[in-house]
């Protein structure tokens, strides 16, 4: 494992030189989208005179709801821009495609951690709210947020090494997922006869969990952390990883 | 051992680069290919060290990647020149300091570590990846239109490196120049009009060139 980890390792090194080199400001980026969204859905809240279904500050209400979907976003073109971004390092004969997914996937991890913490734990100290109801649970929807993002981007970043157009498409496929994955809403406010049109998206009930994760006096009626959809995505994740590790030790030593 | 079965190329827009092509090439063998400019070659050199398939038929390797030399973006032009060239020696799997010792003395004196590699001039980044390209451990050498970096302080350094590094390993250089094939090569090919032709030696080369040239005038006509 040493080689991978090494090659991890030095990939992660040249990242951080791009984003801290000559994209700082995009990484100053990575905190100010998710205050400008929470910012943004507390106006439109006044101004629609939207009640939020769970007794708490709207800003935590939008921040438990905008922080999983800001995570699974960023990972997911962050780490397939990056990749076609670092495609002629794929020329060397000890790189292979994992290695900078795993790469990628683990900077977006650190990056989404640290947002995550200053932005809730901020929330919480400036609203002096009462502390998240169960931070472990939180903390794992945030996780299965961004292994989802991971998976999709194992598939979007090899299709974006063949097709340049994909990086640009994403964001604008993506677009609609912000509007039907329960960031502004919760289960319990959508007639139940909807509510399997929402599951189909695993996000809507992964946000979903992070509310009841977050507030005591909610119980989502879509979350459980082992639904099919999260599942077969952990699993796809592992079989792509699996499959390359192993087309990988044959050729490592070369 | 590198065996092309059956091997066709073209561009990803259609265009040939190599009809269907059967072809052994044994370990330490040195095989020159002369090519036109424009005819594929660093397609062609890409199927051989084993970076892309051929569309059509197999490449059989021995190994599964080899280098091409000299590759440029080995160095990350953001970081310090000690962290780029400790990075570049993982990625390429070269033990660091041995490999970052030997980069920097074949690419000369006044190089400090600390320096940012975007300050460095294009001759001394392009004389470190090659440093750093040659250490690789492999059975082939796989060059790209040029074996050497062409500037002239470091041809002579530069061409002795490669002839030890020879000693263990076989060739495939594909170039347009006939002179420098001959300089480092023993077998030859012509990549003539999408067929890889066998040749004695290089001189039927530009004829071969010019035959293809007046076919396509001939087509167009």
């Amino acid at each position: 494992m040493t080689p991978h980890l090494d090659i991890i390792t030095a990939l992660m090194h040249r990242e951080i030189a791009v984003r801290f080199g000559e994209e700082r400001l995009s990484y100053l980026w990575a905190f100010i989208v998710p205050l400008s969204w929470i910012g943004f859905g507390i106006l439109a809240f006044a101004a629609f005179d939207r009640q939020i279904p769970i007794s708490t500050h709207p800003a935590l209400f939008l921040a438990t709801g905008i922080l999983p979907y800001v995570i699974f976003r960023q990972t997911l073109t962050y780490v397939t821009r990056s990749v076609v971004a670092a495609r002629r390092i794929l020329d060397l004969p000890n790189v292979r495609f994992f290695h900078l997914i795993i790469a990628f996937a683990i900077l977006e991890a650190l990056t989404a951690a640290v947002i995550c913490a200053i932005v809730l734990l901020g929330l919480v100290w400036i609203l002096d709210a009462a502390s998240l109801a169960n931070l472990p649970s939180l903390i794992l929807v945030f996780c299965l947020t961004w292994s989802i993002g991971v998976a999709i981007s194992v598939f979007t970043s090899r299709l974006a090494l063949r097709v340049s157009a994909v990086t640009r498409v994403l964001p604008l496929l993506l677009r609609p997922f912000f509007w039907i994955s329960g960031v502004f809403f919760v289960a319990t406010e959508i007639p139940p006869d909807w509510i399997w049109v929402l599951n189909i998206n695993p996000l809507f009930s992964l946000i979903d969990g992070g509310r009841e994760a977050a507030f005591q006096t909610y119980n989502s009626p879509v979350y459980a952390p082992s639904s099919t959809l999260t599942f077969l995505f952990a699993i796809v994740v592992a079989i792509c990883v699996a499959s390359m590790i192993k087309h990988q030790s044959r050729g490592l030593a070369g | 051992m590198i065996e092309l079965r059956a091997a066709t190329v073209w561009t990803p827009s259609g265009q040939p680069i190599l009809s269907p092509t059967s072809e052994r090439f044994v370990p330490k063998e040195k095989i020159g290919i002369l090519a036109a400019p424009g005819s594929g070659k660093t397609t062609l050199a890409r199927i051989f060290a084993g970076l892309q398939p051929p569309q059509q038929g197999r490449v059989i390797r021995s190994t599964i990647r080899d280098t091409i030399l000299g590759q440029e973006n080995l160095l990350h032009p953001h970081m310090a020149l000690h962290a780029a060239l400790t990075d570049a020696a993982t990625l390429l799997g070269l033990p660091h300091q041995c490999a970052i010792e030997r980069a920097l003395r074949f690419a000369g004196k006044g190089l400090n570590p600390t320096q940012k590699v975007s300050s460095l001039s294009p001759v001394q980044k392009s004389a470190l990846s090659f440093a750093l390209s040659l250490q690789r451990p492999g059975q082939w050498l796989i060059a790209d239109d040029r074996l050497v970096p062409s500037d002239p302080g470091l041809a002579a350094s530069a061409e002795s490196a490669v002839r030890l590094r020879l000693k263990t390993a076989g060739l495939i250089y594909i170039s347009k120049n006939a002179t420098q094939l001959q300089r480092y090569c023993d077998r030859f090919f012509v990549l003539a009009a999408t067929n890889l032709i066998p040749v004695p030696d290089l001189k039927l080369g530009p004829a071969l060139f010019r035959t293809e040239a007046e076919g396509a005038t001939h087509d167009t006509a």
